[in-house]
């Protein structure tokens, strides 16, 4: 693996209009290789675009989006490098918002899904991987049921499954907690959390819950009016001064608890950490 | 840094913020022919999504046919009632299984089968992948490295050209035995006497002509139906509304269609 401070996602001056309104405009934000950052804001400030920017879903008006020193951006625009941007996501997974589980077909068949899109692997070998990725997020054996018959946390978690099962270098999550109770969101976190250190991925998660973002991340970025106005270590991000994050922390009255979700999401880390050890 | 113009700005930026409801029409036409040559590009390149085309021919397909044939059935009941009770004044009322046999194979069969069928394959399509994209699972597809219209357009736009004709050809056969039957009820016409001018007056052409109409009529409902679904936003009413869209802009794009299939197959002599 390389160096823990080499940036393997870079965003550089990216603007996304809509119908003429900027929702982002003129972004950065380096994304360090194996650390986990959170991108806070309100909702409606263009956090998800963000992610649909990163992983080619749509496509910016002015910037560049680098992977690896890559520019993503100009993929979508020519046919034959379609192959490439392609390419590019087989590295990256997003989890979405509300999980965007198919439907139709069953857990299992969710969970497979990017594994048969790319291929190159057996039916064994995805029946493995896909039972081992359902044990990993806490679900074995629900492999024959249907997104339908799970609850919200559940479906969150297979989404969770299916966006790992492809052994991607970067996941994006978009407000991976919404819609969870206070107890589901925790678990999330802790899921994430736990997945991150477990599989030495880069993780790149957007949400409007300091408290998530405080157990999720190593670093927090705010985003406020289409810009990224700062980014802090989290642990210096709860106990800063600058008017935007004492606002922020004011007006959702969290600091306190999310300081104490951190501890938690670091005790629970030390605790699997010895158990992995003995 | 590789900066790059932003769009939505300079003379199209500003006519279509002052034209709103032609910007979206143009964007919507746009839309459509770009997923009509994503279609065309894509037919027949490998790996076929031969079992979503099998599961399709079975929704679009198999559950149509007794809707089909109900609407033939009474449909050409009533026509032949008309044409017997009209023909009978001149005593031509023999003449029936021509005319009754003709207009079915021609227009009434893909045109009604089209409107009906069509309507009911048209809203599922709509309906489907309108709430797989509100839902960001079209989003989750394409996000894996898939594609959306090999996976979800093309083997639904398949399955509508193949079930169209054999439904088409279906509603033919129940349409022009139900007028046989009822001519015989209605005006005592013989069965042999309306089967043989039936056979006498349709033509090869005209049943391949309402066959190859029926396919065209397949393939316009299901792209119109896919694109509606995949540009549908706005939650569940967003969904609702392109699901009516589709009904209204599917059954106007089949009689328009239709209308300019007719002048041209006459033109040509067919």
């Amino acid at each position: 693996m390389q160096p823990f401070d080499a940036n393997i996602l870079e965003i550089e001056g990216v603007t996304k209009l809509f119908h003429g309104r900027a929702v982002l405009e003129d972004l950065s934000l380096s994304v360090r290789r194996g650390e986990a950052i959170a991108v806070l804001g309100a909702s409606g400030s263009g956090k998800s675009v963000l992610l649909k920017l990163v992983i080619g879903l749509l496509k910016p008006d002015a910037g560049s989006i680098r992977l690896d020193g890559t520019d993503v951006v100009p993929l979508a625009d020519v046919a034959p490098r379609a192959d490439t941007l392609d390419a590019a996501r087989t590295r990256m997974s997003m989890l979405f918002q509300g999980g965007a589980l198919f439907d139709s077909l069953t857990v299992g068949e969710n969970v497979a899904y990017p594994l048969r899109v790319r291929g190159g692997l057996g039916e064994d070998e995805i029946e493995t991987r896909v039972r081992d990725r359902l044990a990993l997020v806490g679900l074995a054996g629900i492999e024959a049921l249907l997104p339908a018959e799970l609850s919200g946390g559940m479906r969150k978690r297979v989404a969770l499954a299916r966006a790992i099962a492809g052994d991607p270098e970067v996941i994006l999550y978009d407000e991976p907690t919404t819609g969870l109770d206070p107890l589901g969101a925790r678990r999330i976190d802790a899921l994430i959390r736990s997945l991150q250190r477990r599989l030495a991925v880069t993780s790149l998660v957007v949400t409007h819950d300091l408290a998530s973002a405080c157990a999720i991340s190593d670093r927090i970025a705010l985003l406020r009016d289409g810009r990224i106005r700062v980014v802090l270590p989290t642990d210096d991000f709860l106990i800063s001064d600058l008017p935007e994050i004492r606002e922020l922390r004011e007006a959702v009255a969290l600091g306190r608890a999310a300081a104490a979700r951190r501890r938690e999401a670091r005790a629970e880390d030390d605790r699997e950490e010895a158990a992995d050890a003995c | 840094m590789s900066r790059r113009p932003i769009s939505g700005e300079g003379v199209p930026g500003r006519l279509t913020a002052r034209t709103p409801r032609v910007a979206a029409a143009l964007d919507s036409m746009g839309g459509f022919a770009a997923l009509v040559t994503g279609v065309g590009g894509r037919l027949g390149r490998r790996p076929l999504e031969l079992a979503a085309f099998v599961e399709q021919l079975e929704i679009v397909g198999v559950r149509s046919i007794s809707l089909t044939a109900l609407t033939a059935m009474f449909s050409c009941m009533v026509v032949a009632i008309q044409f017997t009770l009209q023909m009978a004044r001149f005593g031509a009322q023999d003449y029936v299984g021509q005319v009754v046999s003709v207009s079915q194979v021609r227009e009434l069969g893909p045109v009604l089968t089209a409107l009906i069928a069509g309507g009911r394959i048209g809203a599922g399509i709509t309906a489907e992948l309108g709430a797989m994209k509100v839902t960001e699972q079209i989003d989750a597809i394409r996000s894996m490295g898939a594609d959306p219209v090999r996976k979800l357009v093309i083997p639904r736009v398949l399955a509508a050209i193949v079930a169209l004709p054999i439904l088409t050809m279906t509603a033919n056969i129940v349409g022009i035995g139900s007028a046989m039957v009822m001519a015989r009820l209605q005006s005592g016409v013989a069965m042999a006497r309306f089967y043989h001018a039936s056979v006498r007056a349709v033509t090869m052409s005209d049943v391949l002509g309402g066959l190859g109409k029926a396919a065209f009529f397949g393939a316009l409902i299901a792209l119109i139906a896919c694109h509606q679904g995949l540009v549908a936003d706005g939650g569940t009413t967003g969904v609702g509304r392109a699901t009516t869209r589709t009904v209204v802009l599917a059954s106007l794009a089949t009689l328009v269609s239709d209308f300019a299939f007719t002048k041209v197959l006459l033109l040509l002599g067919i």
